[in-house]
């Protein structure tokens, strides 16, 4: 009998913890929902209010696989002002190098011609490297995307290509 | 057939859409919905690249933003990033352990996946959730099913969970013929053939069965720091039961395998001086303990080896030698006592995520604890490093730091309200300042030509014959409706922006207000689960480092003890020596 009454006790506290870590996994999942429709909320109402469609400008930045280049950061000016400064972690790269698409820069400008210029620092081979890519872009209303990317060179592997095109 | 016309209407309907979207793409809302240049599927890529670069930061609440957002612009049709990126939604939630959101995509998916991979891995996914469940049965069924068609990665990763879940069920002949079918340079397969020895252990208590899988482990193991770390817990596993069928030269050599710098390091010096104590080499047994003095006393069998150090001086008869261990013990035991005493006192002071927070390594997320560099050295790493060993405190700690996580992200999101609020402010002041309305009339007949073909295709619909075809049709309907429904917003969006600049923001600052409100709100509900589960896990700590201070006072008392044994046992000696020289010189003074 009183070997029972151990069995039951044991089995409900067992089952009582099960039902605690049940009811908290539950109550976090119904959190993060909310967290994340409170976030997704503010990032619409940043865009509607700082970055419009009309006059949104947004850069991206990718790295080809097998590049034999390592980025360190990256310089971003729009007509000769300085846009963002960015500095590459190792978790960031690896983030890169697995197809990741980095939102580098969301601003506004108005319509008219404008000028890109994007300074990369990095390592070849252990060497530090600096090189610059311009573009040249007609933005008229509606978002403009660019992309950097940083390309293998068939030709000469240790010299990466850097390009900006409108995507 | 009727389906296919359906379709075909959609095809025709989603570029009016999108042209639309163009005719308002100047003041609309979305940068992602508007660009007339891209492709839905373009759109859906962009968008799937960016979300990627967050997942594998593991930035998963990031990525969820992202994506599972309304895909306006999208649709499953000639749309291959649609359904990948319900997909990368389902691996970030459940990583998130937001199963039921995971559950949800699914199910949808299961309705409009019909490229064969993707059927495949959504299959996959279910399998994986009920695994997550612990629903083995249902987890073999979807997995077995999946796994054939599945890209490499996902492949080796499902054979891993069948065998787990065949484990379960104790069906370890199953078990290892998935096994069987993972490529040497998985990784995958040194996990499970590690579980397959384990199971062994526990289950059939045949240690025979264990090394051998165990060493087939060992073979799926490779230079990366991962396969570094699995390989020694192989080998210290190994060593460990070598150790208990007293083999004590095969268990030397497995432990001799073990990194000196790795996590399994002091476990394995210990294990390695009672093996060579099995040798009868306690001379090298001794000097192998003194390596484990570095580490901290919380990791187990370090104190241990602070004992056997002096216990094993004292076999070797090097008494004085054993009353500098036995001393260098007690005071180590002491500065524990001490050490575990202020522990104590900041769990009681400042809780347990405080004390977590302390330790955290920059920019690991919340599993930094899982880290194979952290010191271990240091009493408080190596506290939390041995609490977090334990699974009915991992959950909930892990639970405790990602809340805590949410709670910041929250705040940097009230900072960023914030600034909202202020230059909405000033963009409403300037816009009170002399601007007459625009009088502007937005021609609305293409909204209303769009809605009159859907309601065509709805009719067309009401006459298929129930069936798969009909239910896929449905979901391209609601897609659309969903399309046609945002449209409509923005035409309403548009007008009021154009034609009454100061109502639109104060309804901006209205709406900044709203979603500020629930921030705090959310903010507060945090708080209040964050205080309780800190209470309670701060609680469970606690137990656990008295049940370490008790452990400590033990070995303290026991050294104390060894040691006035050892002084008495030389004070005797020393004693029968004088008295055996008294007798001497008494017997020589007789004669």
């Amino acid at each position: 009998m009183f070997q029972r009454a151990v069995v039951l006790l044991v089995c409900g506290l067992f089952s009582v913890s099960v039902l605690a870590e049940a009811d908290l996994a539950q109550r976090a999942e119904t959190l993060k929902k909310r967290v994340i429709e409170l976030n997704r909320d503010l990032l619409k109402l940043e865009e509607q209010t700082l970055t419009p469609v009309d006059t949104q400008v947004v850069v991206f930045l990718a790295v080809d696989n097998g590049v034999s280049f390592t980025l360190d950061s990256v310089e971003l000016s729009l007509n000769e002002e300085i846009a963002t400064r960015y500095l590459y972690s190792e978790q960031e790269l690896g983030a890169l190098d697995r197809g990741g698409i980095q939102r580098l820069y969301t601003g506004a400008l108005p319509e008219g011609s404008h000028q890109l210029m994007a300074v990369f620092n990095g390592k070849v081979d252990n060497r530090y490297f600096r090189k610059a890519a311009s573009l040249k872009f007609a933005k008229t209303s509606g978002a403009r995307y660019l992309e950097l990317r940083v390309k293998r060179n068939p030709a000469n592997p240790r010299q990466p290509i850097f390009a900006i095109r409108e995507i | 057939m009727r389906s296919l016309e359906i379709q075909a209407v959609f095809k025709a309907v989603k570029p009016l859409v999108l042209v639309c979207v163009l005719l308002m793409s100047g003041l609309a809302v979305q940068a992602h919905e508007h660009d007339h240049e891209r492709s839905a599927e373009e759109q859906d890529k962009l968008l799937h690249d960016e979300a990627l670069f967050h997942f594998h930061r593991s930035e998963y609440m990031r990525t969820l933003v992202l994506l599972e957002n309304e895909h306006v612009g999208t649709n499953h049709i000639d749309n291959d990033y649609h359904n990948r990126n319900h997909l990368l939604a389902v691996e970030a939630a459940l990583r998130l352990g937001m199963l039921n959101e995971a559950e949800g995509i699914l199910k949808h998916l299961g309705f409009t996946a019909r490229e064969r991979d993707i059927k495949h891995q959504t299959l996959y996914y279910q399998g994986k959730l009920s695994f997550t469940r612990e629903r083995w049965n249902a987890s073999i069924k979807e997995l077995q099913e999946a796994r054939k068609l599945l890209p490499p990665e996902l492949r080796h990763e499902a054979a891993y969970m069948l065998s787990v879940a065949y484990l379960k069920r104790d069906l370890p002949v199953e078990a290892a013929k998935v096994m069987a079918t993972l490529p040497k340079d998985s990784l995958w397969g040194a996990y499970a053939y590690f579980n397959l020895a384990m199971h062994y252990t526990e289950r059939d208590r045949s240690a025979s069965k264990a090394l051998v899988a165990l060493r087939v482990a060992s073979t799926f193991t490779d230079e990366t720091v991962e396969g570094r770390e699995i390989n020694d817990r192989i080998n210290l596993a190994a060593g460990k039961i070598a150790i208990d069928l007293n083999d004590y030269e095969k268990a030397s050599g497995f432990l001799e395998d073990v990194m000196a710098e790795g996590t399994s390091a002091p476990a394995a010096i210990v294990l390695y001086g009672q093996a060579l104590q099995g040798l009868g080499r306690n001379r090298t047994a001794i000097q192998t303990w003194h390596r484990a003095k570095k580490f901290a006393l919380m990791v187990p069998g370090v104190a241990d080896a602070f004992q056997a150090i002096a216990y094993g001086y004292e076999q070797e008869e090097l008494r004085s030698t054993s009353i500098d261990a036995y001393s260098e013990a007690i005071s180590v035991y002491e500065k524990e006592l001490l050490q575990t005493r202020e522990l104590d006192e900041e769990l009681r002071n400042s809780g347990l995520l405080a004390m977590l927070r302390k330790v955290q390594i920059d920019d690991s997320g919340v599993e930094w604890f899982l880290s194979t560099d952290l010191a271990s050295n240091t009493p408080r790493i190596a506290f939390v490093y041995l609490l977090m060993s334990q699974d009915d405190v991992f959950v909930p700690a892990r639970t405790l730091l990602e809340f805590d996580e949410h709670r910041s992200d929250l705040r940097q999101g009230l900072q960023r309200l914030e600034a909202l609020e202020s230059v909405l402010k000033k963009r409403l002041g300037k816009a009170g300042k002399g601007r007459k309305p625009v009088k502007l009339s937005v021609d609305e007949t293409v909204l209303n030509d769009l809605i009159s073909q859907r309601n065509q295709m709805v009719e067309s619909f009401k006459r298929l014959p129930a069936g798969p075809q009909k239910t896929l049709a449905a979901t391209e309907i609601r897609s659309l409706d969903i399309e046609l429904r945002v449209l409509k917003r923005r035409y309403e969006s548009v007008r009021e922006r154009l034609t009454d600049t100061q109502g639109f923001f104060r309804r901006q600052l209205e709406e900044t207000g709203k979603i500020r409100q629930e921030f705090e709100q959310l903010v507060s509900e945090l708080d209040r689960e964050i205080k309780t589960l800190d209470e309670s896990l701060s609680a469970t700590a606690r137990e656990e480092l008295e049940k370490h201070r008790k452990q400590m006072h033990n070995y303290y008392i026991r050294s104390q003890l060894a040691l006035v044994n050892l002084y008495d046992d030389i004070a005797v000696s020393e004693l029968q020596k004088s008295l055996d020289l008294q007798k001497e010189v008494i017997k020589g003074a007789g004669s």
